[in-house]
Formats: C-alpha cells, structure tokens, sequence
C-alpha cells in the first residue's frame, strides 16, 4: 500500500516536472526573432562592458591618469603600488587574474558578437519573408524602406562591433605580450644569482606602461563603438 | 508475578509499535527529500553571466536552445555542458534514488553524485555564471543529507554484520527508517 502510493507520487512529480521542462524548452525554441536578436545584441553589449572593465582592470599596470572610466579611476592607489613592485613573483601574482580574466572577457565578447550576428540574420530573413507576403504595391514598398532601414542601421552596428572586435583582438596581443615578457623576467630571476637583475623589473613595469596606455586607449574606443545605433529592442 | 510479566510484555509491545512509526516516519520523510530536487528544479539555479539573468534547472535545460547554447559552448564547452546537462544528471539521479527508496533499497553512489554535479555547477562553471541560487542550494544540502542517510545505512549494514554495538545498530535502523532492528543482542 505503502510502496504503490510512494510510487504514484514519484509519477506524478515526474510527469509534472517534464511537462514543465516541455513547455519551457518549447517556449525557448517558439520566441520570435525580434525577442531572440535583441537578447542576442544585449548580450554583445553587456559583455563588451564588461571586456571594458577587464581591460580597465589590467590597464592600472599602465598607471598615469585614467579619465572617465570609473573602475580606473578607483584603483589609482593600487597603480602606484604596483609601480613600486620589485620582486617579479609578486608582480606576476598581481598580473595573472587580471590577464586572465582579460582573456576570458575577450572570449566572451567575440562569442557574445557571432551569437548576435546568427540571431540578426535569422531575424532579417523572417523579416524580409514577412515583407514579401504584402499584396498592396504602396505598403509593400513602405515596407521594403522601413527593411532597409533597419538593415542600415545593422550593417552600422556590426562594423561597430567588428571594429571594436579588432581592437580588442590587437590589445589581446598586446597583453600575450607583456605576459610573455613577464614570464621571460620571471625565468631570468628564477636562474640569475646577481641580486642585480631585480632592478631589470622596475623598468619593464616602465615599459609595460608605454604598452598600456595604448591599451587604456583602445579600451575606451571599444566602450564608445559598442553604444550599439542598433536599437531594435 | 503474571501481571508483572503481562505489564512487561505490554511495554515492549508499546515501544515496537513507537519504533514501526518513527521507522515509517523516517521512510516517509526520506523518500520526500529524494523528491525535493525534482521540486527544486523549477526553482532559481543561477545567474548567468552577461544577461544577469536568473535561470532555473529547467530553464538551464532551455539553455541547449540555439543560439544561445552556441555562446555558451564557444565561451567554454566544459561548463557549458555542466550547465546545460548537469540539471537533467540532477533530475536523472534524483529519480533513480527516489525509485531505489520506494522499495526500501540503499544506493550509495547516486546522493553523492547528484551533491558533485550540484557542486560542479555552482563552482565549476564559473566563467558562465556569476551566483548561484536558492534551488541550487537546496539540491546541495538535500544531497548532502541524503549522502549522510547512505552513509548511516553502511554504518548500520557493517554494525550488522559484524554483530556489534547493538544499541548503535537499532537506532541506525531506526533513524534510517530500514525496520530490521529485531536482531537480537547474544
């Protein structure tokens, strides 16, 4: 008795939960194309902000002033303190979150700007199919213009978006870079036994910060192209 | 001396009966927290990283939907697959132990496992997600308690086994709501 309304119980919850598991994957798989590109752009654009503020993070190796980027413009003391870095293991432990989070911004950033470009494609082609259903010659041709309209404004964005994509792919290389020099330092200091070479970390914290400030630059170019004209949300 | 010996047996009879309950009582009470994560799937599992939107363990199955699930996979295929399938490992071994309760049946592996996917999902797949929620919280401690209910029954089996600590033993069987706690202490 007992056993035979345990297992009814463990039917019925499963019935129900799987129910609810149908219907949600259905409702994901039945949104319409405008709700999927505007989640697809919003997506681009959070995780360009968020590439920023990586990006902002790694750059207070650069020092110097930092205007208008209010998550540099709090770390000017942490700059300052890792300008007077000396010991190179301590530099890098400094380095490596940041440059991996960095990276792990950048990845999601050209996954986040592919994901938009298949949503848009998916949304224009319904849209275009849509257009050509119109049998008045006057609202199929207002159509047609509003269409192009909002294909211009897409073509806008996506070469705002690539453009930032480049960008970001160059400060990339900039920061494999300095990460490589860090390491060779790091490499020299584990072998040299002439206390001297530390004095070789101060300068290439100087070097860095050429490196970077072009970095820093780039940063902010990225922040302001991804103010996406394409507002179809 | 008869009536003594009839209020002696009376009293053992009562404290079977109290035991059966509680036995039946913990039965009961453990065959519903098998049934908890299957409940919890509907509730929220985590923030995404990027939407900062709040998923639950259905939803996180909604996931393997394109396009997103191609973000996700080029982002980090490793935790995107903890994401999207851990639930269904979660409902899966959730429905495995429920059935393995309601016939009375130990199996050790299954809370266990369902706490390491719950684990994996809050802390594993980091770069996807930026916290972890209330229905994910629920299933690690369900789990958790459930790997404690597996442990005590092996405790209770080798107590059994190797006839010893017979007041252990019975209150393992007891709390553990297995009812084989007649063996008898030589």
């Amino acid at each position: 008795m007992i056993r035979r309304t345990l297992k009814y119980t463990l039917i019925v919850v499963v019935v129900v939960l799987s129910g609810y598991a149908g219907l949600t994957v259905y409702g994901e798989v039945t949104q319409t194309e405008a709700a999927r590109m505007s989640g697809s752009v919003q997506l681009a654009e959070n995780q360009a902000e968020n590439m920023n503020r990586a990006l902002g993070d790694v750059s207070v190796f650069a020092g110097g002033n930092s205007d208008g980027n209010a998550s540099e413009a709090g770390s000017q003391p942490e700059t300052s303190k890792i300008a007077k870095i000396t010991n190179i293991d301590t530099l890098i432990d400094r380095w490596e979150p940041r440059y991996d989070d960095a990276k792990l911004a950048y990845v999601k950033f050209e996954a986040a700007i592919d994901n938009a470009k298949a949503s848009t494609a998916g949304y224009f082609a319904t849209q275009q199919a849509l257009t050509e259903r119109i049998n008045d010659p006057a609202a199929k041709a207002q159509a047609q213009e509003d269409d192009e309209r909002d294909v211009a404004l897409y073509r806008q964005w996506e070469t705002h978006a690539n453009s930032a994509l480049a960008k970001a792919r160059a400060v990339g290389k900039q920061l494999d870079d300095m990460d490589a020099n860090l390491r060779k330092l790091e490499l020299r200091t584990d072998f040299v036994f002439d206390t001297s070479s530390f004095q070789e970390v101060p300068e290439a914290i100087l070097e860095l910060n050429a490196e970077l400030s072009e970095f820093r630059e780039a940063s902010e170019t990225i922040r302001a192209a991804t103010g996406s004209p394409f507002e179809a949300k | 001396m008869r009536e003594r010996s009839r209020t002696r047996q009376q009293g053992s009879r009562d404290q079977t009966r109290n035991r059966e309950v509680i036995t039946l009582t913990m039965r009961l009470a453990a065959f519903m927290a098998t049934l908890i994560p299957l409940a919890a799937m509907v509730l929220p599992w985590v923030m995404l990283d990027g939407t900062g939107e709040v998923v639950s363990g259905v939803g996180a199955i909604a996931l393997l939907v394109p396009p997103m699930s191609k973000y996700l996979y080029a982002v980090s295929p490793l935790q995107a697959a903890l994401l999207t399938v851990g639930p269904v490992l979660v409902a899966l071994l959730a429905i495995i132990t429920s059935y393995n309760y309601r016939r009375r049946r130990s199996i050790y592996w299954a809370p266990p496992a369902m706490l390491v996917v719950a684990v994996a999902i809050a802390y594993g797949a980091g770069d996807l997600v930026t916290a972890a929620e209330l229905g994910l919280a629920i299933v690690m401690a369900v789990s958790a308690f459930l790997t404690l209910h597996q442990i005590a029954i092996r405790v209770q089996v080798v107590l059994r086994r190797k006839m010893k600590m017979p007041a252990i033993y019975r209150a393992l069987a007891v709390i553990n709501g297995m009812g084989h706690y007649r063996w008898s202490e030589r």
